[in-house]
């Protein structure tokens, strides 16, 4: 359901039934103009190139991305679905006209939504995730070695697909054995799982219009506070200060009724978002004290699983391992080209350089066999996008370049 | 509301540029949509911010730049030179308070400071909630903006109402008390008898609060200006100036923080804060000392929250210790450029 048409009347939104036929704004805004009306996803058939994200959520604000080309345009049992390519932000994911995500930016809102709960707690178990029907919480929640389940539960299978197709580096967290994925509604799901089962709750959610409504509303927080073991956490989308204080203080006030434990509001960058930034609830259930403001479950000190040595995703070792590969083959292809122009000494020298990278590629395979993956100290120049346990020490001593 | 954005267009006054966007629509401004004020700019390609346009309140052209200032229907009236959004009356408390108290928290009694930019007045305001300050002085290039906003933004611009301000309009380079420290050394070449030793500097605190880049604010990204200011400054005073966004500019960013380590013997660190109306909706802040007593940043010892010198100004929205503090944490793609290797 298209969002900046569904503002003519509220009472129209559908919570998770499918969607039964066309929305009722449509066809009147389509026939005032042809070449004035914009399609249900946002993309402006005046001004072509762009896609604005309006919508009645952020009323006289709207981000606009220039469009390379459209790849994908559907409607799904409960939204319209659409992935175009956009000349600065890559690959963007919209659903019913709002941004979702873009390969650009997406690495702030998965990393901080899943570290900032699990990072919190000593040795996450089981997990579950609901909507993040891309993967991108799933890769995030896989780096954690500890974690032995991790189940999701996404209402709409298209999500699921077009990620898989489109989103490669963001639906490979759906590769991950310990992954299982449950199409379903999220509070029927709740409903079915035994009290006390998982140590963490990520609720990667859409916006409250639309099918995540429901994601929203106290009986669900009530579900989510069941389904945790005493000393759990739950971490959901929770809008942003700048727009929405009044949503905010309603899931507060809510989470403070149900949730006996710590209660925080934290928020994190993400520029393709409304007002540039998003924020999340962090609570805990009545039992261990949980303080999410000092993690006691640092993901940079041990994030490689020993039983696992040859993670998929962007690790220390696939890092290591395509940058020597990449060396290789440039001084394969530089080998080639002196040997047309007939040069012996540089090719002596290339040659050495080659069997040089030969050595340190074989070393570093070696390493990992014998001893397991690197331990983050070795590999200094490598590290996590997000971490959340340091304050930046920026002290730059003069005389020494920053990097 | 979707009705409202799906006005008719007269395509007759539909003018595009290269990217395929309007540049003007019926009513002068850049836009992608009707009746809506869209930030298009080389400086963040293919991206842009739109806002709502009830009204269009100034439109003009200063010797240096293109002022308008238009009524937006979500947050307030909207300064925006050369394209560009400057302030919004919704969220200008953000950017203001966190580029003046960042600085000015971290050293104890500051007493003189200098404003470079800043013609709206903002900085002003935040600067006098300060009562150890005794002088503040302002050097804004462009008398426009200064005129422009005492007329439409009374709630920034009251910065300029304290006596404590003085205000002088021209280029940087030029003010008298900065020039007279540039030709001091100068004189000394020369020998001339009046001139005992060049003069230190003054000020405590100089707060750099310019637009970006390009344009007439082109010259307060480079060196030669850090090291007029670090002239400027007294020792241990701090330096607080606009330092774009870590999303969209890291190159910039990598070279004022050379610049500015170079430049600067004592502390240089980088702080952002959230503001939705400016691209990527954050904004960040170069804030370096001169040699002198040490001044850790991310520790304010001169914590104003606590004191509320509110006098005629209204309290303050954004700013506060806890803020302060974690608005130097970085996300690691940005930490990594930035941050010393030798560590």
């Amino acid at each position: 359901m298209a969002a900046e048409e569904s503002i003519v009347d509220s009472t129209d939104f559908p919570v998770k039934r499918p969607r039964e036929n066309e929305e009722n704004g449509s066809a009147s805004t389509l026939t005032v103009d042809a070449a004035a009306a914009k399609d249900p996803n946002g993309i402006s058939a005046v001004i072509p190139g762009w896609f604005s994200e309006i919508s009645p959520m952020w009323p006289g604000e709207a981000h606009s991305l220039k469009v390379e080309k459209i790849l994908f345009q559907e409607k799904s049992d409960y939204q319209n679905v659409m992935v175009f390519q956009s000349s600065t932000y890559g690959k963007v994911l919209v659903l019913d006209g709002v941004i979702q995500l873009t390969e650009r930016d997406e690495c702030a809102y998965q990393e901080m939504i899943t570290h900032l709960p699990l990072c919190s707690i000593p040795d996450p178990k089981k997990v579950l995730v609901i909507g993040g029907g891309d993967g991108g919480v799933l890769r995030e929640v896989a780096r954690h070695s500890s974690v032995e389940k991790i189940d999701i539960c996404e209402i709409d299978k298209m999500v699921v697909d077009v990620s898989k197709q489109f989103f490669p580096d963001v639906a490979i967290g759906y590769e991950d054995p310990r992954v299982t994925l449950h199409v379903g509604d999220g509070v029927a799901f709740l409903k079915a799982v035994p009290e006390g089962t998982y140590d963490a709750i990520i609720v990667d959610s859409s916006d409250p219009i639309g099918p995540a409504q429901e994601l929203f509303e106290k009986p669900f927080f009530e579900l989510i506070a069941r389904a945790l073991r005493p000393g759990g956490v739950v971490c959901t989308q929770a809008e942003s200060i700048w727009l929405h204080m009044h949503i905010i203080e309603d899931i507060v006030a809510n989470c403070r009724q149900i949730f006996k434990g710590s209660v925080n509001y934290a928020w994190t960058t993400v520029p393709t978002y409304p007002s540039g930034m998003i924020g999340f609830m962090l609570c805990s259930t009545e039992g261990p004290a949980v303080d999410f403001k000092h993690p006691v479950n640092r993901i940079d000190e041990n994030d490689q699983n020993s039983a696992k040595p040859l993670k998929f995703y962007n690790s220390e070792v696939m890092l290591l391992l395509l940058h020597h590969a990449v060396v290789l083959l440039g001084s394969v292809c530089f080998k080639v080209l002196r040997r047309r122009l007939g040069d012996w000494k540089t090719e002596t020298q290339y040659y050495v350089c080659w069997l040089r990278d030969c050595f340190i590629q074989l070393r570093s395979v070696c390493h990992l066999l014998l001893r397991g993956p690197l331990v983050p100290k070795q590999t200094e120049g490598i590290r996590r996008r997000f971490d959340l346990a340091r304050v930046v020490d920026l002290e730059i001593r003069p005389g020494i370049r920053p990097w | 509301m979707a009705s409202e954005v799906k006005r008719q267009r007269d395509h007759e006054e539909e003018e595009e540029d290269e990217n395929g966007a309007p540049v003007s629509d019926g009513i002068g401004i850049s836009s992608l949509i009707q009746g809506w004020f869209s930030e298009i700019s080389p400086m963040w390609p293919g991206e842009a911010h739109s806002l709502k346009v009830e009204k269009v309140l100034f439109q003009g052209k200063s010797d240096y730049q293109n002022v308008m200032v238009f009524q937006s229907s979500s947050y307030g009236k909207v300064l925006v030179l050369d394209g560009v959004i400057q302030l919004t009356e919704r969220d200008e408390c953000a950017y203001q308070e966190m580029i003046t108290h960042l600085p000015l928290c971290s050293i104890p009694n500051p007493k003189k400071v200098l404003v470079i930019g800043g013609g709206d007045g903002g900085v002003l305001r935040e600067v006098s909630r300060h009562s150890s300050v005794e002088k503040i002085d302002i050097c804004e290039i462009d008398k426009m903006v200064v005129d422009v906003s005492k007329q439409f933004f009374p709630d920034v611009a009251i910065g300029f109402d304290d006596p404590r301000v003085s205000l002088h309009i021209g280029d940087v380079f030029y003010t008298w008390e900065l020039s007279y420290l540039m030709l001091a050394p100068l004189l000394m070449v020369l020998g001339v008898a009046f001139l005992k030793e060049a003069p230190e500097g003054t000020y405590d605190a100089v707060i750099v609060d310019s637009s970006d880049p390009i344009g007439p604010a082109q010259e307060l990204f480079e060196k030669p200006f850090f090291e007029l200011v670090a002239k400027a400054l007294r020792p241990g005073g701090v330096v607080s100036t606009q330092a774009e966004s870590i999303w969209l500019h890291m190159d910039i960013i990598e070279s004022i923080v050379t610049n500015c380590s170079q430049t600067f013997k004592g502390s240089v660190n980088y702080a952002w804060t959230t503001v939705p109306t400016y691209p990527s909706g954050i904004i960040g802040f170069m804030l370096c000392s001169t040699e002198g007593p040490p001044v850790d940043f991310k520790h304010p010892v001169n914590p104003i929250d606590e004191k509320e010198f509110q006098k005629s100004v209204r309290p303050m929205k954004f700013y506060n210790s806890e803020i302060h503090t974690a608005s130097f944490c970085l996300p690691s793609f940005a930490r990594r450029k930035l941050v010393s290797k030798a560590k």
